[in-house]
């Protein structure tokens, strides 16, 4: 137990001092744009399908669930603001977080993890390369773009499919739903909610990158240090969620429900 | 001193997870000869080899680049001094994601070149004097082991440094490959006259390459002299290593 958690601290202090020396390799270095325009294509363009799909069915499933409960008391127009602060505030910047941390965080452990097992970071160490200006760097501002978009993404169109299934399917007058919605959904919301999202996405380069950057020897230790980022990143977006949650709480207030 | 060595290495100690690799190296490289480093597996060659340009920091010793000692320096610091050291890494360690072209720009595009027609001449001129001139669009996925090491040694070559470091050039090739990247070794450095620090465990390599030997067994120097004075030794473990090499031959 001792040992879990001194092995805990060292890693998290590691973590730490990956985002500090990022910050400094951006600070003096500046920004390499091929390969941070490549990592946006990767992360933002490559990610679209996967956060957009899970963001529409997510909205839906949730908007059913709702309504079958709401429609019970009569509230049937109560979906609409339910819905849009689950998906703006939890929902939506959870799910497209997990989302590219399964595609994303993989890939980055797998990529970085095998450069180091094959000696090609220590060859860019050899031709007076920063390895974190030159692999983490990039990454670390790719997904600064690119989660915030995602995250919208997944809140617009979680919401868009749950108003088409609540109006459309279920029947609930639009003009009820929408000014339900309206009434009780706030700019403040959407702003947690896309915060929340770029604070995941950097969570899950810097777990990412420094899986990568200390995999073992060989393609065991590669296969380890993939299943680990993904994991990681997963249970930090998660946990964190749950403490930005309450920070959040007192700079954005969710927007109160009246019904 | 007229002519100083271009590496020095004094008491040198290394250990991972409490096991000692180096136990108290010492020895210089001179200025545009080749200094081999021979020895079994485990002999702590290639670590030895990671401290000449700082990758590993010393855990006691020094080791000094035209008399700099590497060890108090930052990373940031290192980094010109790596600049004008060259490495040929055991397997290439390409970068996949670039041909073989771009791999070879790669430093110098990091020193600041970015006139292309100046990158694609020295990508050019260190291709065709490793003898793959014209291969510069292909993939390193494509190229077989021997290609790998040649492009290896190109991209160490082109930023025209003053020294190269080698591990195990002659790793899993067939002897004809083998003797081939090994000669060419040995050209270049009669062109180039680079201080050379070639790792390797074959006898054949040494041989042909070397003007200094330094015999490495668990860390500890049980030989440093000329690669003739080699056979002469009167020391077990070197004589073990010679009489070993013998009957793999029969």
């Amino acid at each position: 137990m001792k040992d879990a958690l001194r092995r805990m601290v060292a890693h998290l202090g590691q973590l730490g001092l990956l985002a500090g020396e990022t910050a400094v390799s951006l600070g003096s270095a500046g920004l390499r744009l091929r390969p941070t325009l490549s990592q946006i294509v990767a992360i933002g363009i490559g990610s679209q399908l996967v956060v957009i799909v899970t963001g529409a069915f997510t909205g839906a499933v949730f908007a059913a669930q709702a309504y079958f409960k709401f429609h019970e008391l009569g509230l049937g127009s109560a979906t609409g603001p339910v819905v849009s602060i689950a998906m703006c505030r939890e929902l939506g910047p959870v799910l497209a977080a997990l989302m590219v941390a399964g595609r994303m965080g993989a890939a980055m452990a797998a990529e970085i993890g095998t450069m180091k097992v094959t000696e090609q970071i220590d060859a860019l160490r050899a031709m007076g390369t920063d390895p974190v200006g030159y692999l983490v760097v990039p990454r670390m501002v790719a997904i600064l773009v690119s989660m915030p978009v995602l995250t919208g993404e997944a809140i617009w169109f979680g919401m868009a499919a749950a108003e088409f299934l609540t109006v459309r399917v279920f029947g609930v007058p639009e003009p009820w739903y929408t000014a339900q919605l309206v009434a009780h959904t706030g700019v403040g919301d959407v702003l947690a909610g896309l915060a929340k999202g770029t604070v995941f996405g950097l969570l899950i380069v810097l777990i990412s990158c420094h899986r990568g950057l200390t995999a073992a020897e060989g393609a065991v230790g590669v296969g380890r240090a993939t299943t680990r980022a993904v994991v990681d990143s997963s249970l930090a977006v998660l946990v964190v969620n749950f403490f930005l949650s309450l920070l959040l709480e007192r700079w954005l207030p969710t927007s109160s429900i009246n019904l | 001193m007229d002519n100083p060595p271009y590496f020095e290495i004094a008491d040198l100690r290394q250990a991972f997870a409490g096991q000692e690799v180096l136990r108290g190296v010492s020895f210089a490289v001179p200025r545009g000869g080749t200094t081999v480093i021979l020895g079994g597996s485990g002999a702590g060659k290639s670590v030895l080899l990671k401290h000449l340009n700082g990758l590993l920091k010393p855990a006691s010793g020094s080791v000094k680049v035209s008399g700099v000692d590497l060890g108090p320096l930052p990373e940031r610091e290192l980094r010109p001094i790596r600049r004008r050291i060259g490495v040929l890494f055991q397997d290439g360690a390409l970068f996949d994601s670039m041909n073989v072209g771009e791999n070879i720009a790669f430093p110098l595009h990091e020193a600041g070149e970015r006139d292309e027609a100046v990158l694609a001449a020295r990508v050019e001129e260190v291709l065709s004097l490793v003898g793959l001139s014209g291969q510069q669009f292909k993939m390193p996925g494509a190229l077989s082991g021997g290609m790998r090491k040649r492009v290896s040694l190109a991209r160490a070559l082109a930023p025209r440094p003053e020294a190269l470091l080698c591990d195990e050039p002659t790793a899993g090739l067939d002897p004809i490959l083998s003797e081939s990247i090994t000669r060419l070794l040995r050209r270049l450095q009669e062109e180039l006259r680079l201080s050379t620090v070639m790792v390797t465990h074959n006898l054949g390599a040494m041989r042909h390459a070397a003007d200094q030997v330094i015999f490495l067994k668990h860390g500890v120097v049980h030989y440093a002299g000329s690669p003739a004075g080699l056979d002469e030794s009167e020391d077990e473990a070197v004589r073990g290593f010679i009489r070993a090499d013998g009957m793999g031959r029969e």
